[in-house]
């Protein structure tokens, strides 16, 4: 069920901390912070919907769980379409629920890239134990999906690292998985310790006066209509998103280190056909990953339902029917890299924001090793046809085909998507290079915090939602004893 | 025989649909229907500022044929707008290629949605 919402408007109302966005970012401070006995108000720009209100994956889901039903676009060459959640509990709600802790190397170049201090392996373990037991993050209880395993043997075959992935899912005793979004666990929490919950309302502004914030918001009303509303604060919690939290506080005129190294794991995929049935109807999340190329190359199995089929065909629309005709043969790969970087620029008159991302040649090459590691796995797992989302390239049937390849892949001919976004305020000691201290206090604002994806200061290399709670829930304890 | 918007949404939608995903012979019109429907919802949630240059360019693609038919292009038969649609999804100029992939797109995963989602 979806906590209850609050049901006055608050206009003109307001809490001692006002978090904004009730992703894992804002859920989890927001129950840590209520949970302690603050006065916590929490704004949410989506609706309040719980779990089972949308088939996983679905159409519906899309128009009703994400941002702008799913269809956003990073601009460039080549552009990037992206998925970000909105709604009640933020992308938590619509995601797969792959958990991974921040790898133990990437904490060290944070600390030596960005100066961020009090985050080693040994600092986060209390905060990623407590995640992991509030969301009952675990292995599958029986065999993985079809498609999944598939993975798993090409990588075994190659003799490369390849794991399952641990989910944050609760089985009941026939088997049956429910995800451990935020809406069944955190925001429940929060809202039994005082929390109060205003959704479809989304900050258009802040702006910080005699010491407190006023937070100058949209609300739909009832007729579909909108409504102003207005919050006051004394402690401000942004947690709108690696996309979101930039571009709401460059429109306040805060902008140093914001919004300009926006990242992303930019992603390419491939179809792969077997000769045996890797694929059925509501067939559950794929969750091998190869790690063999970690952090600069994830390879892993995507949802695979006829609609996701589909699209990953575009770029060969002549075998489009023959592989849907054939889908349980057929699954979609991928493989993920860490280049490029981007920029979130809020446009006048507009609500939505400018997201642009750029990628080097390098950041090609990378691409095209993934995708030739990627064809390699699956070959030696058994495919017999390869589709790589590259205009003009493939299918790929046998290793000799791999030669197609080239060793940067054209910006012209390749469609990437992304569903990871990241760094666009990052945090640290560094200030010429970060927006907020290490615990995640925003620079010249005293009062202000951000509390999501956008402060991991750079690509993590693996799903990123296990360190967004991580460091969520270290920094509401930081400030919780005066500490950050 | 003005170029417009919605109506050249349903016409790319049946000839993508009926070209590419296979099922969508005569007789499939209430799904083919939906999918544009679909299509349509997906623009009117697009970020705001793709969406009025989109509405623009779609407008402006229906009544590019005007000239050399005297119609446009939602009115043509499916092969003569097929065959211009193949030739706006190979041009040079990549806007036009982007918006022909955003209605090949949409239209794909709506209608494999449709036949397998909804289990029509
Ligand atoms: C399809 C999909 C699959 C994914 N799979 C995985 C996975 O398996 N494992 C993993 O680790 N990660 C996964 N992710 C990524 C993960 O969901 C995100 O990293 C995580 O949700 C980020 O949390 P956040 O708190 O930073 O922001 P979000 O989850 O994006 O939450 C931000 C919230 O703020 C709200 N908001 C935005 N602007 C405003 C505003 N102005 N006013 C009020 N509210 C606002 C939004 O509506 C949203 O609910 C996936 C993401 C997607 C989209």
């Amino acid at each position: 069920m979806a906590p209850e919402a609050a049901s006055t408007s608050y206009r003109n109302g307001g809490a001692e901390t006002v978090v904004l966005g009730s992703g894992p970012g804002g859920a989890v401070t927001a129950c840590l912070l209520a949970e302690a006995g603050r006065d916590v108000l929490l704004v949410e720009e989506g609706p309040s919907l719980a779990l089972g209100d949308t088939e996983s994956f679905s159409r519906d889901e899309m128009r009703r769980k994400y941002r702008n039903g799913g269809v956003t676009v990073a601009l460039g060459n080549p552009s990037i379409a992206y998925a970000e959640g909105r709604c009640l509990g933020g992308g938590s709600e619509v995601n797969s629920g792959l958990y991974h802790r921040t790898p133990p190397e990437v904490l060290d170049r944070w600390q030596t890239e960005f100066g961020l201090r009090d985050a080693t392996e040994a600092d986060l373990a209390p905060h990623f134990e407590a995640c992991e037991r509030d969301l009952n993050v675990s292995l599958l209880p029986a065999e993985a999906p079809p498609a999944s395993l598939r993975l798993h043997s090409g990588a075994e075959h190659l003799g490369w690292r390849s794991i399952e992935v641990p989910r944050w899912y609760r089985y009941d005793a026939g088997g049956q998985a429910r995800r451990q979004s935020m809406t069944e666990t955190y925001l429940p929490r929060a809202v039994q310790a005082g929390c109060r919950i205003v959704p479809q309302t989304r900050a258009r502004v802040i702006r910080r006066e005699a010491g407190q914030f006023k937070i100058h918001c949209s609300q739909d009303t009832a007729d579909g209509g909108q409504r102003q509303a207005e919050f006051v604060a004394k402690t401000l919690v942004v947690a709108c998103g690696a996309v979101q939290t930039p571009a709401l506080l460059r429109r306040s005129g805060i902008r140093d280190n914001i919004g300009r190294t926006l990242h992303f794991h930019p992603t390419i995929k491939v179809v792969a056909r077997f000769p045996e049935v890797v694929n059925h109807a509501g067939m559950g999340v794929p969750v091998h990953q190869v790690k063999e190329f970690s952090p600069r190359i994830g390879l892993g199995c995507a949802i695979s339902q006829p609609p996701h089929l589909a699209l990953a065909m575009l770029d060969h629309p002549e075998a489009l029917a023959e592989v849907l005709a054939d889908w349980q043969h057929c699954a979609v790969y991928y493989a993920m890299t860490l280049g490029g970087a981007g920029s979130v620029t809020p446009l006048p008159v507009f609500a939505d924001p400018l997201v642009r991302f750029g990628l080097s040649a390098g950041d090609m090459g990378d691409l095209a090793t993934g995708l030739r590691r990627l064809c390699e796995c699956l070959l030696a797992a058994g495919a017999d046809l390869l589709f790589p989302t590259v205009r003009g390239l493939g299918p790929i049937a046998c290793e000799a085909d791999l030669a197609k390849i080239p060793p940067a892949l054209s910006p012209g001919a390749t469609s990437l998507m992304t569903i990871h976004a990241f760094s666009s305020c990052p945090m640290g000691e560094d200030a010429a290079r970060t927006a907020t201290d290490s615990f995640g206090r925003v620079r010249d604002v005293p009062g202000l915090r951000i509390a999501d994806a956008s402060i991991l200061c750079s690509p993590p290399g693996v799903n990123p939602q296990g360190s967004v709670m991580a460091f969520a829930r270290r920094n509401a304890l930081a400030l919780l004893e005066g500490r950050g | 025989m003005t170029p417009s918007f919605s109506a050249a949404v349903f016409a790319l939608t049946y000839s993508i649909v009926r070209e590419r995903c296979a099922g969508a012979e005569e007789g499939s019109t209430r799904l083919l229907n939906r999918v544009a429907t679909y299509i349509l919802g997906c623009h009117s949630r697009l970020p705001d500022f793709m969406r009025v240059p989109l509405r623009l360019a779609t407008i402006g693609l229906d009544g590019s044929t005007l000239l050399t038919t005297g119609r446009p292009l939602h009115l043509l038969s499916h092969e003569e707008r097929w065959r211009r649609i193949e030739r706006w999804r190979a041009s040079r100029f990549s806007p036009l290629r982007n918006v022909l992939r955003f209605y090949e797109g949409l239209a794909v995963f709506g209608w494999y949605g449709e036949v397998h989602e909804d289990g029509a």
